[in-house]
């Protein structure tokens, strides 16, 4: 491929310019000066080649939407190629025509022009055929780091990739990091650790049916011990009880034999009640008592009455008690009347000065006679505040109005200028709207080309994947149909169940076979001493024998009756000789019974195998047979399918390959279907336009125009005419919206005048009601209204003063008046004129009352005291009678005369009693402690010894206490085995532990897949460096040595591979013929001969179809001219082979370069800034 | 009459794949067997229902805990309280449990035998319940075969743990077929064993209510049981699924092909999240999230799994409310490269590419490849994460072809990268 012309139409600072390449020279040489946009020539071509980047800053002149590189392009073979790139996501690369630079509207797919560039990417193509300065810097410091190794350095010279040591680096790293064997801290290593601790956990909490059993049962024998411990415990209880009770009633059942015999003896003394004494002793106090009382209280009524007759009381003082209250209360409302009095007669004297003043102020001299009436009421007052409010807004109004009717007036007349300048067009709704109604469709004959070419590949790729899976062809494929998948499972697991069974029966079959093949060796081991004796053998050596015997004796030793011989006798020889072989045989098998019967028991073993052999073989052949059924059914099941001659164990892969083979068949046959559809819609939109074009009296389009010509012509029409449309309803729009304006203006100015005039006249009428001329200024009346406002306040303030005056008289009156009456009524004379205040005349009236009321309270109290006296002298005299009745009562139930032989008889009373209750308390504390009846108790106690009760009670008591410490003990056990066994409770730690240990496991599952990723990704590079220098590195050494030397100007004869103990390296060969390392050539040197590489795999890269451009960007900028000329005239030599573009700011390069090449050799471009 | 179908609950069985990492709602999401079985427990009672069928594999496989089988127990206790009666029986994965054999059940639970088919009859209800244990972990017999014919004028039901003829993802036990079931005569088959949900038929009902609990990427979508009504002499009215899970499995697929930044990714990834949970009707979920298809993004995302993985954690986190945990983030993308016209170049690049798809194409020496530098790691790997019982092993076939194609991307990423702006 080569580039003929770049037209730099709009892209970074460049506008309409255009490098033509097309000459015979295929090394040009672009320069221009800094800022002239040498590198932005560089990101021009990239962005034409592989599209504009998202982020481009090179539309700061144009504006993104509208940057457009031109590429025009030639082929080896003579084919062109014009495309034009603009800036976008989709469809950026369109036709366009390379001798006017026009863009034409039909789109290129981006695969054409990849097609062009090979299938390469940018980064492969830039890395591949492009150069630049830094390029080689990287490349010269990979050769220094990598210590030239000549792997990796042949294969970033050749694959233009700078990268693939830090590649593999990484890759290692990133592997490493996950898991290096010694390496403790590695990822892997850690999930690991985290996984066994969380199977650990796991494991320690699992509680495995054996522990729970183990628990159970552990807890069930130690309840049962507890319980027979428990048992035993109350067993020995029970008799400490009985014993204890025994020892306690024995003292009980002594006393009780003591009580009952004194009992006896105070048998004739009455039984007085209880109570009798407490009755007696409270019956004679209560006597006392009630005698002393009375005499007290007789004397205290008399005093009573006495103190009663003492005491006097002014009753109509009580009877006007509420009235002197009251003008006590408002006693301090009396003074406080006379003060507020005093000073409101002083403010009215000042409020009626003020008053004068301010009605002199509006009236002057004149005196009227009722000011009062001057002073407008309150909505007066507002409307004339909102008249001056309203003038002035309506006079700004009515100004404004008549401003927006010149304005508008002006506008009507401008806007009746451009509607006259704009004249009469056409309707192109009709094509507008079909346009809009395809748009979607974009260009379909373009499609259906596109669908129908990937449709005929597709459809060849499908015949060929046919063969793959053993058809003739892709049409047969889809003709196929495939079993269930049940029944191929069937025929699979058929298939493998007799492969089972065959390999289960040649394996028994070669087992056998080894084994008796063991065992004939055994035989023949036992063969090799000598011929073996055995049973049958010596049988029928004695059966020849006997027959021999048997000739001779039935010829020469008839039996009677027999019948002689007439056959000749054996001879004696061999009869002798068979005596011998028998006795021989019978000699051996005893001498060698051991041998005869192993020999005999491996002979029966060797016919036992043998027919086991024979079995196995019966059912081999069934095998066969069943697999020869099996395959004929697969046959005929393949058959009825019209599926080629598969096997069964490929079934399923053949199967998946179909269903892959008929998804890509489908797409084929789908892509042709909406081919056919794209070629009809192209035609009917064709019809379609030429139906319009006739409506909109237009010449229909050529037929041999492009659809996609037709299409942006058409759209060109369609925008012009709507564009046109549009204006003059926008215009007419402005016209009719000015002239309602207008009219709006005109109503207003004079709506406005109107009622300005209105307002004069109610100005005019309020003026006058404020004593002002009509004609009166607004701040005339503003001054007006706040004078008038003045004398309202003046009068108010004396009206107040008035009223406050005139209350406080008659609070003062009323009291006197008050006061004057009740002193008439309660001291039956007129009040004192002596100087006294009524104020304090009327405190003393309400002194008198106090002290009258407090006499009445007295009295009171005293006749209440002297009726409670008279009620205790009666009560008094009645407990006297009733003390004297209970101690007549007691004296009679003792039977005696007097008080003191009345308590002799109630101590022997309680005497008896006491015993009588001792004797009842100890029974019954017998038959409760004892839990018996009394007789029983008493039966248990009778002949008892409390001694010998004594020691039983010791002995249990031991026996309890060991008894005791074994129940704790066996139910601490017990416990113990509870709490274990309620431990298992269904706890969820084990599950949670596993659950943290799968989740480790999936961790560990993505390390090992990142892991084995890393390390083949680094051993598929380490196998695929090796593969290429294996391949190449002659070749490319080769090449590259030519190019050193010419870049050196030969003070270096090329490059070698040598060795470093076992590493193979570059070395660069002086002329000398020294080997030097890379470690030992300069940083200039190394980059020229990282150059020499390159070059030389560009050439390489040339010999893989179209040759691409080479694109060189100032790497001779560290060079000296010797170096710069001699690079040149290496990429003269290359340019034979490709097109070379060398980009420089440095112009005194064109000079070395004509120098070193001459000047029909290439072609000077230069760049304007 | 109303009962309850559940089946497949493996008490206990953790959630496998879940990486933990912070933000990630481990604590929402523990015990998740569990409480699934207590929701089928809770439905039961706030329902009424009936009786409980419970079609096998209550524990998963040996698992030696007894705790286990106790909180089973106390759950059937539950259920006892509410004199609701339960039927289970045994499946592969706990036939030979001894949990099965150890674990006290209380009286209102009827195991069925696995020596034989057993019929239980409950008269107040009109109902014959009949069903078999699995004897052994694998029952490759057709248990249905034995069964016992129906019982006349009452409502029949077959208990059973079966594959039918064969499902997906499980092994083919107790085989028999939908026909042979019908042919039974019974009036609903409870079957188990399947974990995904399935009316296979509908008269007479034939039932995979699926497990109560998904527990790995595989299980997504509600899981639950199936609420019942029937008649005696009329029939099964109704089965209504009800879902019990607490956590849901779901995967979401994204194509870049269309997204132009990290940004777009992300916005991608938390609309469907939120579309996700509202669908799961807020339940925690565990996300397998799958990034597939060619565009701009491949190489960011390629180069830096671990960094992107961390991030659309975040933002799962961040859309879900802390209520989705992603379980996995499968790269399936493709280099925006032309591989085919690339590997038919004779240079670095079309051999590597040549390379990668030998490797890809010949599975034995990828083994070998993978033999030579993986050695050392599968030596450290316990027993249980190698060789085929794992669900992982570093080295089995479809690890080792995701491993290639992950450092396939890596290096396509590698050599694609654009760095000529």
């Amino acid at each position: 491929m080569k580039i003929e012309q770049i037209d730099l139409k709009a892209y970074g600072h460049f506008t309409a310019q255009r490098l033509t390449l097309g000459s015979a020279a295929n090394l040009h040489i672009i320069c221009g000066p800094n800022e002239a946009g040498k590198t932005t020539l560089w990101r021009a071509i990239n962005g034409a080649l592989f599209g504009i980047p998202e982020t481009t800053r090179d539309g700061y002149l144009h504006g993104n939407p509208k940057l457009r590189v031109g590429l025009a392009l030639s082929s080896r073979a003579g084919d062109r190629l014009a495309v034009m790139r603009r800036k976008g996501r989709v469809n950026t690369l369109l036709s366009y025509d390379p001798k006017t630079g026009a863009e034409l509207a039909e789109t290129v797919p981006e695969e054409r022009l990849c097609d062009w560039l090979g299938g390469l990417s940018q980064g492969l193509f830039l890395a591949m055929f492009s150069l630049d300065h830094d390029a080689l810097v990287r490349g010269g410091a990979a050769l220094a780091q990598g210590k030239g190794d000549a792997g990796e350095s042949l294969f970033e010279a050749g694959a233009g990739l700078g990268s693939i040591r830090a590649l593999r680096s990484r890759l290692d790293g990133e592997a490493e990091a996950l898991f290096k064997p010694r390496a403790r801290n590695s990822a892997i290593y850690r999930t690991l650790s985290d996984y066994d601790e969380t199977r650990r956990q796991a494991k320690d909490a699992t509680v495995r049916p054996v522990e729970w059993s183990a628990a159970r049962s552990a807890m069930e024998t130690a309840g049962k011990d507890y319980q027979t411990a428990l048992a035993e415990q109350l067993r020995l209880q029970k008799e400490a009880r009985r014993l204890e009770r025994l020892a306690a009633i024995l003292p009980d059942v002594a006393a009780l034999e003591l009580a009952q015999q004194q009992l006896a003896e105070l048998a004739s003394v009455p039984i007085l009640p209880p109570s009798a004494p407490s009755e007696r002793v409270a019956a004679v106090t209560k006597r006392t008592e009630a005698l002393s009382a009375e005499q007290t209280a007789t004397h205290r009524l008399q005093q009573h009455q006495a103190d009663l007759a003492a005491i006097q009381i002014n009753d109509a003082v009580l009877a006007d008690g509420e009235a002197i209250e009251a003008i006590h209360h408002a006693t301090t409302t009396y003074r406080e009347a006379r003060i507020q009095s005093a000073k409101a007669e002083a403010a009215s004297e000042t409020a009626q000065g003020n008053f004068d003043f301010v009605l002199r102020q509006i009236a002057g001299d004149e005196k009227p006679v009722a000011p009062l009436q001057w002073i407008p009421d309150p909505t007066r007052t507002a409307k004339i505040r909102a008249l001056i409010t309203s003038g002035a807004t309506l006079k700004a109004t009515h100004q404004a109005n008549l401003k927006t009717r010149r304005e508008k007036k002006l506008e009507i007349d401008q806007l009746d200028a451009e509607i006259l300048s704009l004249g009469q067009a056409y309707s192109s709704e009709d094509l507008a709207a079909y346009l809009d109604s395809i748009a979607d469709y974009g260009d379909p004959e373009v499609r259906a080309q596109q669908l129908e070419d990937e449709a005929t590949a597709s459809e060849a790729k499908l015949n060929t994947d046919a063969r793959e899976v053993k058809m003739d062809s892709a049409a047969a494929v889809a003709r196929t149909t495939v079993p269930l998948d049940a029944e191929l499972q069937v025929f699979r697991s058929e298939d493998e169940e007799l492969r089972r069974r065959a390999h289960s029966i040649r394996e028994a079959i070669e087992k056998i076979e080894d084994d008796l093949a063991t065992l004939q060796g055994d035989i023949k081991g036992l063969e090799v001493r000598g011929d073996v004796p055995t049973r049958e053998a010596v049988v029928a050596e004695r059966e020849v024998r006997n027959t021999l015997w048997l000739g001779i004796r039935r010829r020469f030793m008839p039996i009677p009756g027999e019948a002689v011989s007439t056959e000749s006798p054996p001879p004696a020889e061999r009869y002798e000789d068979a005596v011998t072989c028998a006795d021989d045989a019978a000699d051996g098998l005893f001498a060698d019974a051991e041998r005869a019967t192993r020999y005999a028991e491996f002979r029966v073993r060797e016919s036992q195998m043998q027919n086991s052999i024979n079995l196995e073989r019966e059912r081999q052949a069934t095998v066969a047979r069943e697999r020869e059924d099996l395959d004929q059914r697969w046959t005929a099941l393949l058959s009825a399918h019209s599926l080629p001659p598969l096997k069964i164990t490929e079934s399923a892969q053949w199967v998946a390959k179909r269903e892959t083979f008929l998804q890509k068949f489908d797409a084929s046959q789908a892509k042709q279907r909406q081919a056919q559809q794209c070629r009809k819609l192209a035609q009917d939109i064709r019809s379609r336009l030429s139906g319009i074009y006739g409506v909109m009296n237009l010449p229909a389009p050529a037929a041999t125009e492009r659809l996609s010509e037709t299409l942006v012509r058409a759209r060109g029409i369609a925008k012009r005419h709507a564009e046109q449309r549009t204006q003059r309803q926008l215009k007419a729009t402005h016209r009719v919206n000015a002239d309602a304006a207008m009219k709006h203006a005109d109503a207003a100015a004079s709506a406005s005048d109107t009622q300005l005039d209105d307002w004069k006249r109610q100005w005019a009428k309020a003026m006058g009601t404020i004593r002002l001329a009509a004609d009166a200024s607004e701040e005339e009346a503003t001054a007006r209204l706040q004078q008038l406002s003045d004398l309202t306040q003046a009068h108010g303030t004396l009206d107040r003063s008035r009223n406050e005056q005139r209350n406080a008289r008659i609070q003062i009156d009323d009291y006197e008046s008050r006061l004057v009456r009740i002193w008439q009524r309660v001291r039956g004379e007129k009040l004192p004129v002596d100087g006294r205040t009524h104020d304090v005349l009327a405190a003393e009236i309400y002194r008198e009352l106090t002290f009258t009321r407090a006499q009445q309270e007295k009295k009171n109290t005293l006749s209440q005291q002297i009726d409670d006296d008279q009620q205790a002298v009666a009560e008094a005299r009645q407990a006297t009678d009733e003390a004297t009745m209970i101690i007549d009562k007691l004296l009679a139930q003792a039977d005696c005369q007097t008080i003191e032989s009345l308590e002799l008889v109630e101590q022997q009373s309680a005497r008896r009693s006491a015993l009588a209750a001792t004797v009842h308390e100890t029974e019954a504390r017998l038959v409760k402690s004892t839990a018996l009846s009394l007789a029983e108790a008493l039966k248990q106690a009778e002949g008892q010894n409390p001694d010998a009760v004594a020691d039983a009670l010791d002995r249990n008591l031991q026996e309890n206490e060991h008894n005791a410490a074994d129940v704790q003990q066996r139910h601490a056990a017990y416990l113990t085995a509870r709490q274990t066994f309620d431990k298992m409770d269904g706890s969820a730690a084990a599950a949670d532990a596993q659950q943290q240990s799968a989740q480790h496991a999936a961790r560990l599952s993505e390390l090992g897949a990142d892991y084995a990723a890393s390390r083949i990704a680094s051993a598929v590079l380490a196998q695929v460096i090796d593969t290429y220098q294996k391949r190449n590195q002659g070749p490319l050494i080769d090449k590259a040595s030519k190019h050193f030397a010419a870049i050196t100007a030969n003070r270096y004869s090329g490059v070698v591979v040598d060795y470093d103990e076992d590493k193979q390296i570059l070395k660069a060969t002086r002329a000398d013929g020294e080997r030097l390392s890379m470690e030992q050539l300069s940083t200039g040197r190394r980059d020229q001969l990282f150059l020499a590489l390159r070059l030389a795999a560009i050439e390489g890269h040339l010999d893989n179809g179209e040759p691409l451009p080479v694109i060189v960007d100032d790497i001779t900028i560290q060079f000296d001219d010797e170096a710069a000329a001699a690079t040149f005239k290496v990429l003269a030599d290359l340019s034979q082979r490709t097109q070379v573009l060398f980009l420089t700011h440095h112009e005194h390069l064109l000079d070395v370069a004509e120098a070193a090449i001459g000047a029909g050799t290439y072609q000077s471009h230069r760049l304007s800034s | 009459m109303r009962f309850i179908h559940c089946a497949d609950i493996h008490l206990d069985s953790p959630l496998r794949g879940l990486e933990f990492y912070d933000g990630a709602p481990a604590e929402e999401m523990r015990h998740a067997t569990r409480r699934a079985f207590a929701n089928v427990v809770d439905l039961a009672i706030d329902r009424a229902a009936d009786f409980v069928l419970i079609a096998g594999d209550i524990f998963d496989g040996d698992w030696p805990d007894f705790n286990t089988g106790l909180y089973f127990a106390s759950q059937l206790r539950r259920l006892a309280d509410a004199d609701i009666r339960v039927f289970l029986i045994h499946g592969n994965h706990d036939a030979v449990s001894k949990l099965t054999k150890s674990v006290p059940l209380p009286r209102n639970v009827f195991s069925f035998p696995a020596n034989r088919p057993a019929t239980e009859v409950i008269e107040s209800l009109g109902v014959a319940i009949h069903g078999q244990s699995f004897a052994s972990e694998s029952v490759t017999t057709d248990l249905s075969a034995a069964y016992p014919a129906p019982h006349a004028g009452l409502l029949n039901i077959g208990l059973l743990h079966t594959a039918l003829s064969g499902r997906e993802g499980h092994q083919p036990y107790a085989p028999t077929s939908a026909d042979r079931l019908t042919d039974k005569g019974y009036d609903y088959w409870a079957l188990g064993h399947v974990h995904c949900r399935e009316i296979v038929r509908a008269s007479p009902w034939i039932v995979f209510p699926g497990n109560t609990q998904g527990r790995h990427a595989r299980e997504t979508g509600a899981k639950g049981c199936m609420v019942v009504e029937a008649e005696p002499g009329v029939g099964i009215h109704s089965a209504e699924f009800v879902p019990t899970d607490v956590a849901r499995w779901h995967q979401i697929g994204i194509d870049i092909a269309d997204l132009s930044s990290e940004d777009d990714l992300h916005a991608a990834v938390q609309a469907q999240v939120r579309a996700t949970q509202v669908s799961a009707e807020d339940r925690i979920l565990a996300l397998r999230l799958t990034l597939s298809g060619r565009g701009t993004l491949h190489h960011s995302i390629v180069s830096n799994r671990e960094a992107i993985r961390a991030q659309l954690a975040a933002t799962i986190g961040e859309a879900s409310a802390g209520m989705a945990w992603l379980e996995k983030v499968r790269i399936k993308l493709t280099a925006p490269l032309d591989l085919p016209r690339l590997a038919e170049r004779d240079d670095p690049i079309g051999l590597l590419i040549r390379s990668l798809e030998s490797l890809q194409a010949d599975p034995g020496t990828l083994q070998a490849l993978a033999a030579s530098v993986l050695s050392d790691l599968g030596q450290k790997l316990p027993p249980e994460l190698r060789g085929s019982d794992s669900t992982w092993a570093l080295d089995s076939p479809e690890a080792l072809a995701d491993a290639l194609a992950s450092a396939r991307e890596r290096l396509l990423a590698a050599i694609a990268a654009e760095d000529a702006t």
